[in-house]
């Protein structure tokens, strides 16, 4: 299944294709892509991290197409 | 199209007769409704050269093509006219919950034409159209005369109105349209226009039901969307933080973000979330577009416009119509010494920039006064601020003596002359006579002109250019220049349109820097955020629901849900396309020569700043420009619509209609 990943700075992007999507096996959790991405739970929880906007626990089971996100800050308005 | 009315009001006050046309279904499948309709009707029914301030120019009054379906987010009403302040295309728009009462009237767009002897409103219901006097509302200020004509029209629905204020009734060219309390559609000097056809209000008291072609998917979508964004709750007290962020965030790479992320900040704090940001990241303008933070003590006055001081004085949040984020706030301004009024609505970051850092003070009670001040006269603060910038900076090198002034003692951070020459341009006294058109035309008249920050005669939007050059990019290539809601570097990290559409890049970590060459992977990003812009415009959705990314703000599955249809996302971003060619062949149809067009020097960073995250910056605008209208298939060094561009957009058949 595919997973679109937003990882913070200073996390690794290598297991991401150029649209930010990555490849994984049915039943993988949060703290599946967390590892993949190198980002500490830590940092994580820090962060905030959700799954398509909703915050999430480290065990949730994802599902294709989901988006795995961090808290950013954006400016605009 | 089955989630709009199929027709328009037009009303035109010389003569004192209105008429309903109907509105084709290829003209909505080509452009939708708000934005795009406006655009195609005034395209058609504009004649060429046509005087902005005389009876052949036509303000209308768009819903969205999607507003009162169910769909989130999707309540702005667009106000479209030819603009006075740059002569060519003009657009703003607004929240609130005058949208949807355009098309309770059974109508998508009210567009009206003429000028009236005397002062008059329009009102409108289920079957009635009235052009009614108003010379006992003339003079009121926006807020006053929206009360009164509520009072004067109840017994039946609510009233739902547009009104003017003094800066509207006195033409000034930086004036706008308000509704809900001072709520502004502020930008191209769309208040001037009504103002110069004496009509002080549109009221509109219908209450037919809008269509939609599946209530229930249209539902489900806004039943998850509402969910999403209440779901994520962050610490109390992390706004006085967010400036330290934005000294971080003016040296990160640009990178891909999660624009859900966004919905957090607007809800706790409103826009005003983004000013200690933008002060210490480069993305705020300082000093009239002159001085990095270091050079304005920029941490005092980040701290002096943390968004949780706002938050203490916010009496009640409110939405605006089907939203589920409610950044507005109403806020307690009792303790503001200076001020008459005891409350006014939460200031946009626009505003808190532009009479704050833009004008180096620190002094957030005066910037209360001021936006409650403009927002009751229906002055556009971001211009307004500007043009005040400005002033400032000419006085303080002597281009303007204080005899010019009219005694006031305009220097950075004096807010008490701030606010009485906002007071004189909106009556129009004296020297602020010469500042209520703008900043072009009093540069034109004083001098000063490397001070006078504007693009083809619009002042621009409080994020700094040589921070975005993506956003300078808009700021020119954009048919109503100078806006900043078109596009920004951030915001396409934000959303991810890639997902959406086949030739929008992915959005990528690099270095900003990388941002300042002139590539077609900028230009086909420059062109997919204004096509994207479109189509929300289209929609009536906000600005905030684009930022939200299309993971969250699942535009297109709300579209074919609410009309009907089943395309995809690239047939949609053509659309948008549209719109925007539209917009532009207006531009050359009335003699508003794009290539013209330029940002100012400063903005460009020539020459660059000395400190700060923007130290030694320098755009290559020029050239960015040039690419951005070569990927719209528009002639790259002039910036016209192509013949064959125009063909295949179907444009030419769609204007026969």
């Amino acid at each position: 299944m595919r997973v679109k990943v937003f990882p913070p700075l200073g996390c690794d992007r290598s297991a991401l294709d150029e649209r930010s999507w990555a490849e994984l096996p049915e039943g993988s959790t949060v703290g599946d892509v967390l590892r993949i991405i190198k980002c500490s739970p830590l940092k994580a929880k820090l962060l905030l991290v959700s799954v398509n906007g909703e915050r999430a626990r480290f065990g949730r089971v994802l599902r294709d197409g989901d988006v795995v996100g961090f808290f950013s800050l954006v400016s605009g308005g | 199209m089955k989630s709009c009315m199929g027709k328009v009001l037009r009303v035109d006050l010389t003569t004192g007769t209105s008429t309903v046309e109907k509105i084709p279904d290829e003209v909505y499948e080509a452009v939708l409704s708000g934005k795009g309709l406006g655009a195609w009707y005034l395209y058609r029914n504009i004649p060429a050269g046509a005087d902005p301030l005389g009876p052949d120019n036509i303000l209308g009054f768009c819903s969205g093509a999607l507003t009162g379906t169910g769909t989130f987010m999707a309540g702005r009403w667009t106000v479209v006219c030819k603009s006075p302040l740059t002569g060519g295309w003009g657009d703003a728009n607004c929240g609130g919950v005058f949208s949807p009462a355009i098309k309770q009237c059974g109508y998508d767009a009210i567009f009206v034409s003429g000028i009236s002897e005397k002062p008059v409103y329009l009102y409108c219901d289920n079957s009635k159209v009235e052009i009614r006097d108003a010379s006992k509302y003339w003079g009121l200020d926006a807020v006053e005369a929206e009360n009164r004509l509520r009072e004067d029209n109840s017994g039946g629905k609510i009233p739902r109105i547009a009104v003017i204020g003094q800066a509207g009734e006195n033409v000034s060219l930086i004036s706008g349209i308000c509704n809900e309390g001072g709520r502004i559609a502020a930008r191209s000097g769309v208040g001037a226009v009504m103002g110069s056809k004496r009509l002080k209000a549109v009221v509109l008291a219908g209450s037919r039901p809008v269509p939609c072609a599946d209530p229930d998917a249209v539902k489900a979508l806004s039943k998850e969307l509402g969910r999403k964004v209440n779901n994520i709750k962050i610490p109390k007290g992390l706004g006085g933080a967010i400036w330290a962020a934005g000294i971080g965030m003016g040296r990160m790479p640009a990178m891909p973000l999660d624009g859900s992320m966004t919905s957090i900040l607007f809800r706790e704090w409103g826009t005003p979330s983004n000013t200690p940001l933008a002060i210490t990241s480069g993305d705020g303008p300082l000093k009239n577009w002159g001085a990095g933070p270091g050079e304005v003590n920029g941490i005092k006055l980040a701290m002096a416009y943390n968004p949780e001081k706002i938050n203490k004085i916010e009496e009640a949040k409110y939405h605006c119509y089907s939203c589920p984020l409610g950044c507005g706030g109403r806020l307690d301004i009792t303790g503001v010494p200076y001020s008459e009024y005891y409350e006014t609505h939460k200031p946009e970051y626009e505003t808190l920039q532009a009479f704050g850092p833009l004008c180096v003070n620190g002094d957030l009670g005066s910037v209360l006064y001021l936006n409650e001040i403009l927002n009751r006269a229906g002055m556009d603060t971001i211009s307004a601020g500007n043009t005040v910038a400005w002033a400032i900076e000419c006085y303080e090198n002597g281009i303007l003596t204080k005899e010019q002034t009219d005694g006031l003692e305009l220097k950075w951070g004096n807010y008490e002359a701030e606010i009485e020459l906002i007071k004189k341009m909106i009556n129009r006294e004296g020297f602020g006579n010469d500042l209520a058109d703008g900043v072009k035309r009093a540069s034109e008249k004083y001098g000063g002109k490397e001070y006078a920050m504007h693009v083809g005669g619009q002042e621009p939007g409080m994020h700094d250019t040589r921070n975005d050059p993506q956003l300078g990019i808009h700021m020119v290539a954009e048919p109503a220049p100078g806006k900043h809601t078109i596009g920004m570097a951030i915001q396409y990290g934000a959303m991810s349109l890639c997902d959406i559409c086949s030739w929008a890049p992915p959005a990528t970590i690099h270095p900003k820097k990388n941002d300042l060459e002139a590539t077609e992977e900028m230009a086909l990003i420059s062109k997919a955020n204004a096509c994207y812009s479109m189509l929300m415009d289209g929609m009536g959705s906000c600005y905030y629901a684009e930022m939200m990314g299309v993971h969250m703000y699942k535009a297109i599955e709300y579209i074919n849900a609410a009309a009907g249809w089943n395309y995809d996302g690239d047939h949609y971003m053509e659309l948008g396309a549209r719109i925007q060619t539209i917009r532009q062949m207006f531009n050359v149809k009335h003699g508003y020569e794009p290539s013209k067009v330029k940002l100012p020097e400063r903005m460009q960073g020539k020459p660059s700043l000395k400190s700060g995250p923007l130290k030694g910056v320098t755009l290559k605008n020029d050239e960015q420009v040039a690419m951005h209208w070569k990927v719209f298939g528009w002639d790259e060094k002039t910036g016209h619509p192509l013949p064959e561009t125009i063909e295949a957009l179907g444009i030419n058949r769609l204007m026969e209609m």
